[in-house]
């Protein structure tokens, strides 16, 4: 029963990009799964491998030469992986979308927006050009766009950020997918429209009961739309629980850290923000045991020994990647 | 209820934007016309172009006499009234032989300009997209780019035979190269560009890929460098007829007429001066349109 609910499962997953620096793992051994009808969040610090693994999910990186997976793939029950590239295209666009970090260079500056959406509804389903002129005046009124049988005769120039941003959004629905992935939709957009992009992201996964991926680097974009989340760090996952225990009850250092990264107004003496201290070693130099301990103020010499395996623990579906945390040290 | 204000407010907005907007963008076109229209050298370099243009094709329409036409009683006479560009050695008229050679400037220009653009962007895009073909391709582009051209050019006069169809294919096979590099270089930038990514992340093949996205997108820099190409395969179809390795004989060329004043520079200076002149105006005028329409097309380049 519940394996059936499953939309996506990733299992173990490891990409391996083969660069002159040699060989380097961006994701190693990423597990979770999307259910249908979730909005999963993942959330991490640049680097730490989020929009890699969304990549990977939809194989986008070039196999035969530049990138290596591992691990497992299943997109309702078929394995991503070992279907052949061909048949793997017809899935991207048509099953499974992507809305790409950066709305205002992902638009193709020559095309009209109209002449955009009407790209993978032909690629997939040969629509002539009337009926998929319909169909995007309907997914611009979708997704919100005013006035959608004169926009879409427009280039994206004459457009703004947040209205890029939701043709893109368009486009990645024009042939109904069952799974959404949204990486870091919003960063190139101003607040309220940020606000705006993320209610309709949620409507629309409501009201098209799709499954959605969202990436993302906003802890409050997190807490506002999602269920469960990922946190990730160094291309592992570092806790995984639902929003309400990530925010209750954070037990991994680095997401206690980003959570209190967070400014808060209502606070009244002004503190510093608190901040993680350091930044994210680089993939070439992985530190040996828990990834996070050199800037972990909990740090002991054990846990720069062996790195702890993601352990269920707490609350329904609570995984955590630290051994202290399982113990109930600190 | 505050959301739902807002929603009606910012509707009725934007509808009023949409009108600005619409407005802007219209304005904003008109004025990148007037600009150009306004850029005077390139307006000067269109008029001229075409000028050459109007009478390569109308030419025959425009002149009384043949080009071939021998009259050897009135050879090597100063421009007059009938002769208003003089005569040359064999008493043919110099005006009716400039404007039968702009025929074969402009066959040869707009030839060399379109095929070596067309072979360019198919060279450029499949070097940009396949690491192998790249290489290959490459490789045959720096090979033909470390001959000077004009020693290419006549080298391939030479084994092909002097044919105005041959000085088109030897002019393409010199051309080629630069605009192969040009569209690659140009594809690279835009292979990386999210919107290509994006392209991929909605299941499209490579080929359509290759086709309809990145090929408009580097049309700019080739339509640019395709007046260049042209202006300066007019200049070297000159060369080639001046050397004799050019247009045949009879056939008159800007280059062969230079060619035939040359032995009598001292005395006629006309059969020098007219062709000559001609020949720089129009390459001038070709290169001061293309550099306005690099303006126009690619402002930030400049």
């Amino acid at each position: 029963m519940e394996k059936n609910n499953d939309l996506l499962i990733v299992e173990n997953l490891t990409t391996t990009f083969n660069t002159e620096r040699g060989k380097l793992k961006a994701v190693d051994g990423v597990s979770f799964n999307v259910k249908n009808g979730e909005i999963l969040g993942i959330v991490g610090e640049s680097g730490c491998g989020k929009s890699v693994t969304s990549q990977s999910i939809m194989r986008l990186y070039d196999e035969k030469k530049f990138a290596e997976f591992k691990g497992k793939i299943l997109f309702k029950g078929e394995s991503l992986f070992d279907i052949p590239l061909p048949k793997m295209r017809n899935y991207r666009g048509e099953k499974i979308s992507m809305i790409f970090q950066d709305a205002l260079s992902a638009l193709n500056p020559v095309f009209t927006i109209g002449e955009q959406i009407r790209e993978p509804l032909w690629i997939h389903h040969r629509m002539k050009k009337d009926a998929a002129k319909e169909r995007a005046i309907e997914l611009l009124t979708l997704v919100g766009i005013p006035d959608p049988s004169k926009r879409i005769d427009q280039y994206p120039h004459e457009l703004s950020g947040g209205m890029r941003q939701r043709v893109m959004i368009a486009i990645a629905l024009a042939c109904s997918p069952e799974l959404l992935i949204a990486d870091e939709p919003t960063t190139a957009l101003d607040v309220t429209i940020q606000a705006q992009i993320m209610d309709l992201i949620v409507e629309l996964n409501k009201k098209l009961n799709m499954g959605v991926i969202l990436i993302t680097h906003d802890l409050a974009v997190v807490a506002e739309t999602c269920n469960r989340v990922v946190v990730m760090y160094l291309g592992q996952i570092v806790e995984e629980a639902t929003v309400t225990e990530i925010f209750d009850n954070p037990m991994h250092p680095y997401t206690k850290g980003l959570l209190q990264s967070i400014p808060r107004i209502s606070d009244e003496k002004q503190e510093r923000l608190f901040m993680i201290p350091g930044t994210v070693p680089l993939l070439s130099n992985v530190p040996h045991g828990c990834r996070f301990a050199e800037r972990c103020k909990y740090a002991e010499e054990a846990c720069r020994q062996n790195n702890q395996d993601l352990e269920s623990c707490g609350g329904a579906g609570h995984k955590v990647r630290c051994w202290k945390a399982i113990k109930g040290i600190n | 209820m505050n959301n739902m204000k807002q929603r009606t407010l910012t509707e009725a907005d934007l509808r009023r934007m949409v009108e600005i907007r619409n407005r802007l963008t219209k304005e904003q076109r008109s004025l990148q016309l007037h600009k150009f229209l306004r850029n005077r050298q390139a307006m000067v370099g269109l008029v001229i172009f075409l000028i050459v243009l109007f009478a390569a094709i109308f030419g025959p329409s425009l002149c009384k006499e043949s080009p071939v036409a021998l009259n050897v009683l009135n050879r090597l006479k100063p421009p007059s009234k009938e002769h208003w560009f003089g005569t040359d050695t064999l008493g043919r008229d110099v005006y009716t032989r400039v404007i039968y050679g702009a025929r074969i400037s402009m066959i040869v220009g707009v030839s060399v300009g379109a095929i070596s653009g067309i072979l360019g962007l198919i060279i450029g895009i499949y070097s940009s997209y396949n690491k192998y073909a790249d290489e290959i391709l490459m490789r045959i582009c720096d090979g033909l780019k470390a001959i000077p051209s004009i020693l290419l050019a006549i080298t391939l006069m030479t084994a092909l035979g002097a044919d105005i169809k041959n000085v088109i294919i030897s002019l393409t096979v010199v051309n080629t190269p630069t605009m192969g590099r040009l569209a690659r270089s140009a594809a690279l930038v835009v292979k990386e560009q999210t919107y290509i990514e994006a392209m991929r992340g909605i299941g499209a093949k490579s080929r359509r890929i290759l086709w309809r996205h990145i090929a408009p997108n580097i049309m700019s820099p080739l339509l640019v460098q395709m007046t260049f190409v042209f202006a300066t395969s007019i200049i070297t179809e000159a060369a080639l007829s001046f050397l004799g390795a050019g247009v045949p004989a009879p056939q008159p060329s800007w280059g062969s007429i230079l060619s035939e004043g040359r032995t009598v520079i001292f005395t006629s200076q006309w059969m020098i001066i007219f062709p000559g002149a001609i020949t720089a105006m129009t390459v001038l005028g070709l290169n001061l349109f293309g550099d306005g329409l690099r303006d126009l097309l690619d402002p930030l380049s400049s």
